[in-house]
């Protein structure tokens, strides 16, 4: 391989690419296996072998494209893309998988029909009344969103320099200025993040969250917490983190546009910060899910024990 | 908390409306008392959003719920009227009733067995009002 291939910002997107693609081989395979039957422990190695034999192709195409980089840009480029293979790898095959090695996960991932027995009970509390994002938050966030654009507009007011090597005819045709425009389109897009993370939270606060057939407060508080801990998760993240980090970065940029390829470095590294904090968060709320719904198997059953012991 | 049974003959709808109806007449569910969201109450019980919106609406109909913009669908029914149920309203009751004790009847319950859930039923609805 090249030297061009091990210098930090080839190496950097390669590295996260493999690490994603990774990923759902290694949570999956740390899961305790819950499954208790022989055929549903058939059935779980049935799954981890596609989950390897999936990851391995991945891993062949990663490699294969890294390679070709050191020659060809296009395969480059792939190669930093390839951490999208991550998807097919989650939902397609460890997320099947984490459902086969214990059933609460699949209750979580599928839903309360198929899980819930005959008998259903529901809290007749009005959700929607109970959202833990309160004004002054929503004031935050549209600060959040709005700053960024802000700070990359005013340096619109200031003169761009002219660099005679580029060859522009004018200002507006000068790199600067193009960046500029660019990052200040890109950044007014923030601001629809307000448009549409309302309907989020409310998706989340309509999240089905059946009770156990006696009702009982101690499930109920469990749902609450955890409702709260997910949809305050949620607009932290996304309503202030994203916004607020974006922003900021392509603001140092417009405004210190000689410290490029740091800010590129930082901006990197901070979105990939960003991105695994997110992901661990919604692996953590779904493990809670995943918790909440042994939690509710435990109290039916306990009812069942008691109705069985009463006869 | 309400619940239905699937294993159950009732329609599934019609266990909603005669929950729904029990919390009010023992006054778990008073007026002003907002009720879930459609969407929310269907994920809750894993049934179709159409079955829970339309025993929403049959209780509206009935004047038991009402649907108030910004708030959603609350309880209008007050336990108690001052004025006393309407005619066509004890009509209605009375005729629920000859049904439920004729088919208890068919079902080969004893007089003394329905008068003694008769009557625990309607220390269950009278008491907290």
């Amino acid at each position: 391989m090249s030297d061009a291939l091990l210098t930090g910002d080839r190496l950097f997107p390669l590295l996260f690419a493999l690490g994603f693609i990774l990923f759902p081989l290694v949570f999956a395979g740390l899961i305790p296996n819950r499954a208790t039957q022989e055929s549903d422990r058939l059935k779980v190695r049935g799954k981890l072998t596609a989950l390897v034999l999936a990851t391995a192709l991945a891993l062949v195409i990663w490699g294969g494209l890294a390679f070709a980089g050191t020659r060809h840009p296009w395969a480059a480029t792939a190669a930093n893309f390839s951490w999208l293979m991550f998807f097919p790898l989650w939902f397609g095959f460890a997320m099947p998988m984490l459902g086969a090695k214990n059933p609460a996960w699949a209750i979580t991932m599928h839903g309360s029909a198929e899980s819930s027995g005959t008998v259903r009970t529901a809290s007749l509390v009005n959700r929607e009344r109970q959202n833990p994002v309160v004004r002054w938050m929503w004031v935050a966030a549209a600060i959040a969103c709005a700053a960024g654009p802000i700070a990359i507009a005013l340096r619109g007011l200031e003169l761009f320099p002219m660099d005679p090597a580029s060859g522009a005819a004018s200002i507006s045709e000068s790199p600067e200025h193009l960046a500029w425009l660019v990052l200040l389109l890109v950044s007014m897009t923030a601001p629809l993040n307000l448009l549409w993370l309302p309907r989020v939270l409310r998706a989340i606060l309509m999240e089905a969250e059946p009770m156990d057939v006696a009702g009982s407060s101690e499930l109920s508080e469990l749902y609450a917490r955890q409702r709260r801990r997910r949809v305050l998760g949620m607009f932290w993240l996304t309503g202030i983190a994203v916004p607020a980090s974006l922003g900021a970065i392509f603001a140092l940029v417009v405004w210190f546009p000689n410290l490029g390829s740091m800010w590129g470095l930082i901006g990197g590294l901070g979105g990939a910060l960003l991105g695994c904090f997110g992901a661990a968060f919604g692996f953590m709320m779904t493990a809670e899910r995943a918790k909440i719904a042994e939690v509710r198997g435990q109290l039916n059953a306990a009812l069942r024990g008691a109705g069985n012991t009463e006869a | 908390m309400l619940s239905i049974s699937l294993a159950s003959s009732v329609p599934i709808h019609d266990q909603l409306v005669a929950g729904l109806r029990g919390l009010i007449a023992e006054g778990k569910l008073a007026a002003g008392d907002e009720l879930p969201p459609v969407r929310q109450l269907a994920a809750d019980l894993g049934i179709n959003l159409n079955t829970v919106a339309r025993a929403y609406r049959d209780l509206t109909d009935a004047g038991l719920l009402a649907s108030v913009r910004g708030r959603g669908t609350i309880v209008i029914a007050t336990v108690e009227r001052a004025s006393g149920p309407k005619a066509e309203e004890r009509k209605r009751v009375e005729a629920g009733i000859a049904a439920a004790l004729s088919n208890a009847k068919i079902a080969g319950f004893t007089r003394e067995a329905i008068e003694a859930i008769a009557i625990r039923q309607i220390e269950r609805l009278w008491k907290t009002t």
